[in-house]
């Protein structure tokens, strides 16, 4: 049988990857204008598909944003049920989880920079040069920070993946 | 120079009092997998949570943890 703090910290990652899945969903919509140039522009077979694909995507911000509203009512009952009970909160949250979290916030900060650098290079002009692609299209903030939250959740998944028995 | 790992009887010390790492959490205040990382050596505790481990056994704190010198 598992344990309350098993339970807790299972909840925390089904919850995570939840967040995670509505996330990517809407970054999908977010991408959708460069993805269907690049769609046109890569191969005559791909191109024909363009417009069979264009609903599904532009669709993709409501099913990202309902997965996403699901599970952060499921993290609000996550947190509800922590704050009744503090001795599992502190389990739920030992020293290796805040760790896990610090070393998380670091990766996404270096994302924030990393996406920050390369973006202002691409506005120079060498970049479009490069990159055929119309990526401009996508507000620089959403890339931003739809990229740094991505690398928060997957880092802090994998550091908290633990090991096989 | 080797590098020094802090080595652990936990897996012994758990067959011992026949305790599952569940458990052990349990009375240590901590998750299962931070005890298996620990367990594992793949993960230092800091002080407080060794001496929890150390008491959750009932012995002093070297009979659980100690020094492991690779080059000895």
């Amino acid at each position: 049988m598992n344990s309350k703090i098993e339970k807790m910290n299972k909840m925390r990652r089904i919850v995570l990857k939840g967040m995670l899945a509505g996330w990517i969903t809407l970054g999908i919509y977010l991408f959708h204008i460069p993805l269907l140039s690049l769609m046109r522009i890569s191969s005559r077979k791909i191109a024909v598909y363009t417009n069979d694909v264009r609903p599904f995507l532009e669709a993709s911000w409501i099913v990202g944003f309902v997965v996403l509203a699901v599970y952060i009512v499921i993290f609000l009952v996550y947190k509800i049920r922590l704050l009744k009970d503090s001795s599992v909160r502190s389990a739920v949250n030992d020293e290796r989880v805040k760790l896990n979290w610090l070393r998380s916030y670091r990766i996404a900060f270096f994302t924030l920079l990393g996406i920050t650098i390369f973006w202002k290079w691409f506005e120079t002009g060498l970049g479009t040069n490069f990159l055929h692609m119309k990526i401009r299209l996508v507000e620089p903030p959403w890339i931003i920070w739809f990229s740094s939250i991505l690398a928060l959740i997957v880092s802090f998944l994998h550091y908290d993946r633990g090991v096989r028995e | 120079m080797a590098k020094n790992i802090l080595g652990n009887t936990i897996k012994v010390q758990r067959a011992k009092k026949d305790l599952t790492q569940e458990q052990l959490s349990e009375l240590v205040g901590v998750t299962r997998t931070t005890i298996n990382l620990i367990e594992r050596r793949r993960f230092i505790p800091s002080t407080v949570i060794a001496l929890k481990i150390a008491m959750a056994f009932g012995v002093p704190f070297e009979e659980v943890f100690f020094i492991d010198d690779p080059s000895q």
